[in-house]
């Protein structure tokens, strides 16, 4: 505390310096008082004065004293050295604005980057205690999964309520299931986003309402009187006006009116990062209300794994011993309940890693760390250019920094000098730089795809953004300005120096410093542009990718007839209207509902070939479903192989019938054509006959695996969600409003939501690869240009060093070509070096990133070869200009020079 | 005459604290005089090392100052302790004490013996 006091009033004379004056006024009636007892003593007056100075160790020496201990003296030096450096910087406005430059690319590049990194991954959920909360998925080791990373999957009802009563390792398990909601009550039908959650769901993550209160503890299991909902603070606010009086008042959701009882703290949407910000939470206990068809039907079933879960671990108990423990209770759930749950256990994960996707999270890490790993390397070579500027520069300011030495600075002293100018540097570059990433930023907002604009990512330079890049432009600083300062602090080293600028080769030997210079911006270079390149063949590899169906002029929307409570009968004779009326609509070729839109995924059941069953210890296939009409696989133009389509004569009571993907009868019947067939899914005895198969085409996203789909007829397996395809014959954007109006004519209470093109929702999809592609390719030119120009800064201050020696030879008899041979070679010499090491450090490093790359290997020879070449014709080029000044040099003129 | 002992670090604040205690108010030359009469002229007290101290402990709140009048009319900065110094003081001189009879049990060992 003293000490604090003590140094804070130090810090505040530092900076304000009255009180030096008052002291010399009171040394100076001290040294009176003094004087005039002397004098009374007996002393002479002059005598009297020099006992006092005497006694009091000289006023100066005193004075200086004082002011050390009056104020911080390290900050004044640093100070000193700010001005100093400042003054510097002014003096050489060409040299600052270069070095300003190329740090403002390097950290701008980082700055932008780490913006979006701390938007997608580190901004923590704000909730209570973040790590002690942990998602619990199901792990399935029977059931054989065809798509890429579903390795945990979600909980089903029942076995969720059972983990939430057996376990010991919770203080409590909640669970949300996310789904939409038909908003009434406006002037037009919305659809909303929002989740049933168990009443619990707010307590566990330990947050408070901003307005009203949440759920109480038995809002999800009592029997009536649970319609009441909890809104987000986003939707209040752009929805509601942040009405505060709508506590106690009717929403209309579905149909039905729910009470909104409170209100979400800003900010919080859920457990999801790529959640729309407005969201309606709804207790699990009107389950019957909101979903419809198979959700409904499913909702209660232990094996259907639709729910999230997550829960808070007690005090004391670590993730790893929890898990443990749960995986026992999953083993009594196993014997228990044989035919749903055999083969499956549990998994936790930290909620934090989950709210990107427990599956992707690792994937998405890894993305993120290869992007920072990028611009990192794009830094480092600015990094590299600055110091050999900076060397360059110690060269010339040899002769001030000799007169400082000798004026009585220490060696501590001149590189504490050195550094904070390269700190001041790197600050300015640092603010540059987030003026560049702030641009940078608004740039890729702006061409965002709606999605986005839905899903509650924010990329604001928040204040982890701002103390990243002053972290990054501090480190920068001292990077890029220790050797150079260390070098020019230590004048021995400069005569060595001299003395081999004299006269012996040139190369590594004559200046290793800036040799290694070269060597290092090479190989940095060529991991970034490695890097670069393989990521980008990779996505390019990824959009060759057939999608199995025609994307142009097909357009595509969803809407929900579970939300207006249809039956069965007459779901199905709006399907039949819809289709009709859509299809009749001048401009449209063709018109088809399916359960699963274009690149929006499905519902996957598990499916046993006859005469391969769970009995028989055969593992089924998760294989993902959708439910026609006939009219599907025309409007998409999907390739029908064999077989038949479905026709209007499919029915409940004629046999049950499927059609399956090529890749399906590849996975169950691998020697036979399919057709004929017959299999059947989990927990249902109906025995379904393929008639059809059908070419593959993509279920979730762009360059996945060829996925098994079984096609049902929507007659016989029916769904009131559903996706509207309508085929146009010109631009599809001048249908949607026909079409909405078309389908609005059937029923004016539909809502229609996720009206898209299939270009739009491809360009969504494509969206952050080709960003990242973009990015990559922006961030490996940076990376190409300023290596370029450091080879050539080292190459010409070389070729100024060996002016003398150029002249001397040529005197003597030596060509132009020579000449022009000696700085080539040795330019390319050092360019070899330096691409072989990075080469091999490009391989160690991308094995590691191996799993994110698309059908190329991470020693994809290719690649790496182009990467050489570019490199070296670049390195060939910035050698090539001091090489040929280097050839004009007139004899004469150098000697004469020395 | 015995040879002069330097003052050494951190008994120096002591001294000027107690001397503070036992007269009251007092400028820095006066504690300077002061300090050095107490010590029976052993210590050679530099002046000059005197301001600092004063300022150290002011800093830290041990003792306030203001200016006023000497005796002979003179512009002087008058010193003075602060409750939190009395409290310190109070502390150091426990700890002095005991510092120094530890020690004067090593500096005298037969006792112990005896």
């Amino acid at each position: 505390m003293k000490t604090l006091r003590a140094f804070w009033l130090r810090l505040a004379s530092t900076v304000h310096v009255e009180t030096r004056e008052s002291f010399a006024e009171e040394l100076e009636g001290h040294l009176q008082m003094h004087t005039e007892d002397n004098v009374r003593k007996g002393m002479s007056t002059t005598e009297a004065r020099r006992d006092a100075l005497m006694k009091l160790g000289g006023i100066e020496q005193t004075k200086e004293l004082y002011h050390d201990r009056q104020t911080l003296p390290v900050l004044e030096v640093f100070m000193q050295d700010v001005r100093y450096g400042l003054r510097m910087l002014r003096k050489n406005p060409g040299f600052t604005a270069v070095a300003v430059l190329s740090l403002a690319l390097g950290i701008g590049a980082n700055t932008t980057i780490f913006t979006v990194v701390n938007a997608v991954l580190l901004r923590a959920l704000p909730v209570r205690d973040l790590p002690r909360l942990v998602e619990m998925d199901t792990v399935d080791t029977k059931t054989l999964v065809t798509q890429a990373r579903a390795e945990k999957i979600g909980m089903s009802f029942p076995n969720f309520q059972d983990y939430r009563r057996d376990n010991q390792v919770f203080t409590d398990l909640a669970a949300f299931l996310p789904i939409t909601l038909t908003w009434s009550g406006g002037s037009e039908p919305r659809q909303l986003q929002g989740e049933l959650v168990s009443a619990n769901y707010f307590e566990v993550l330990g947050i408070r309402p901003a307005q009203g209160r949440f759920f109480m503890p038995d809002e999800d299991t009592k029997p009536n009187g649970n319609d009441v909902a909890v809104l987000s603070y986003a939707l209040w606010a752009n929805k509601l006006g942040s009405d505060p009086s709508i506590i106690g008042k009717p929403l209309i959701l579905d149909a039905r009116p729910y009470t909104v009882i409170g209100i979400a703290p800003r900010g919080f949407r859920g457990t999801i990062t790529f959640f729309s910000s407005e969201q309606v939470w709804i207790p699990t206990s009107m389950k019957d209300q909101v979903l419809g068809g198979k959700e409904k039907d499913f909702f209660n079933d232990r094996r259907a794994l639709t729910l999230g879960t997550f829960g808070r671990l007690k005090p004391g108990i670590e993730i790893g011993a929890a898990e443990a423990s749960l995986k026992t209770i999953a083993t009594h759930l196993e014997s228990e309940f044989p035919k749903d749950n055999s083969g499956r256990s549990v998994a936790l994960s930290p909620l934090a890693d989950a709210a990107v996707g427990v599956n992707d999270h690792k994937r998405i890490a890894l993305a993120g760390a290869m992007m920072m790993g990028v611009v990192g390397l794009v830094l480092l070579i600015a990094c590299v250019n600055l110091a050999n500027l900076l060397l360059a520069q110690g060269a010339r300011r040899q002769k001030e920094i000799a007169l400082r030495a000798a004026l009585g600075a220490n060696r501590s002293r001149i590189v504490r000098q050195m550094l904070t100018e390269s700190v001041l540097l790197s600050l300015a570059g640092g603010v540059v730089g987030l003026a560049i990433a702030y641009a940078g930023r608004s740039i890729l907002w702006s061409f965002r795809p709606p999605f986005i604009d839905q899903s509650g990512i924010d990329l604001s330079l928040d204040s982890h953004v701002l103390l990243f890049t002053l972290g990054v432009a501090i480190l920068t600083g001292f990077i890029f300005g220790l050797v150079p300062a260390v070098k020019a602090s230590r004048p021995d080293l400069m005569d060595t120096l001299k003395a081999g600028g004299r006269g012996g080769t040139m190369g590594w030997r004559r200046d290793p410093l800036r040799s290694l210079l070269v060597i290092g911006e090479m190989a940095l270079a060529l991991i970034a542009l490695v890097g670069a390149g393989l990521f980008l063949r990779s996505m390019q590899n990824a959009q060759k990718t057939e999608l199995g169906f025609e994307s142009k002029n097909l357009l595509a929307m969803n809407f929900d007839l579970g939300a207006l409570h249809y039956e069965e009968g007459r779901g199905q004779q709006f399907y039949r209207a819809a289709i009709e009326k859509v299809k009749n609509s001048p401009g449209v070729a063709s018109a088809s509902v399916a359960s699963n839109g274009p690149l929006a995924g499905g519902f996957a059941r598990t499916v046993f070939p006859e005469g391969r069953d769970e009995a028989s210890g055969y593992r089924g296939t998760l294989t993902t479903v959708n439910d026609i009409n006939p009219d599907y696989f025309e409007t998409l133009r999907i390739p029908m192989l064999r077989g038949r389509l479905f026709t209007d004569g499919d029915r409940k009571e004629t046999a049950s019938v499927a059609i399956a993907s090529e890749a399906m009868v590849k996975q169950f019947w691998p020697n036979e054509n399919g057709l004929g067939q017959r299999f059947h899914f989990f927990g249902d005895t109906t025995l379904r006959e393929i008639v059809g198969v059908v070419a593959n085409s993509v279920v979730n996203e762009v360059g996945e695996a060829p996925q098994p789909i079984v096609f049902l007829p929507m007659t016989q397996d029916y769904v009131p969600v559903a996706t509207l395809q309508v085929r146009t014959t010109g631009h599809p954007e001048g249908m949607v409003a026909t079409t909405r109006a078309a389908l609005q004519s059937l029923d004016p209470n539909l809502a229609i939501t996720n009206v898209f093109t299939i270009e739009q929702i491809m360009s969504q999809a494509l969206w952050a690869p080709r960003m990242g592609g973009f990015l990559l390719a922006l961030f490996g030119g940076l990376a190409l240009l300023l290596s370029a120009v450091g080879v050539y800064g080292v190459l010409s201050y070389s070729v100024n060093q060996q002016t003398r020696e150029i002249g001397l030879r040529m005197a003597l008899g030596a060509q132009r070509g020579d000449v022009m041979r000696l700085i080539l070679g040795q330019g390319l010499r050092l360019t070899a070096l330096g691409l072989s090491l990075g080469v091999l450090v490009a391989l160690g490093l991308m094995r590691v990133l191996a799993s994110l790359l698309f059908d190329v290997r991470a020693y994809d020879p290719s690649t790496y070869t182009s990467v050489t070449f570019l490199l070296t014709a670049v390195a060939l080029l910035a050698c090539y200009i001091p090489a040929r000044r280097a050839m004009r040099v007139d004899p004469m003129v150098a000697l004469r020079y020395d | 005459m015995a040879e002069k002992v330097d003052v050494w670090q951190g008994t120096l604040a002591l001294m000027i604290l107690k001397t503070l205690e036992a007269l009251g108010p007092l400028h820095g030359y006066g504690i300077a005089r002061r300090i050095e009469q107490t010590s029976g002229d052993l210590l050679a007290v530099n002046y000059g090392t005197l301001y600092p101290a004063l300022l150290k402990l002011e800093q830290e709140g041990h003792i306030a100052s203001e200016w006023g009048q000497s005796d002979n009319n003179r512009k002087a900065r008058y010193y003075k302790l602060t409750r939190a110094g009395r409290k310190f003081l109070g502390r150091e001189e426990r700890d002095w004490e005991q510092t120094t009879a530890i020690l004067a049990r090593f500096l005298a060992p037969g006792k112990e013996s005896a």
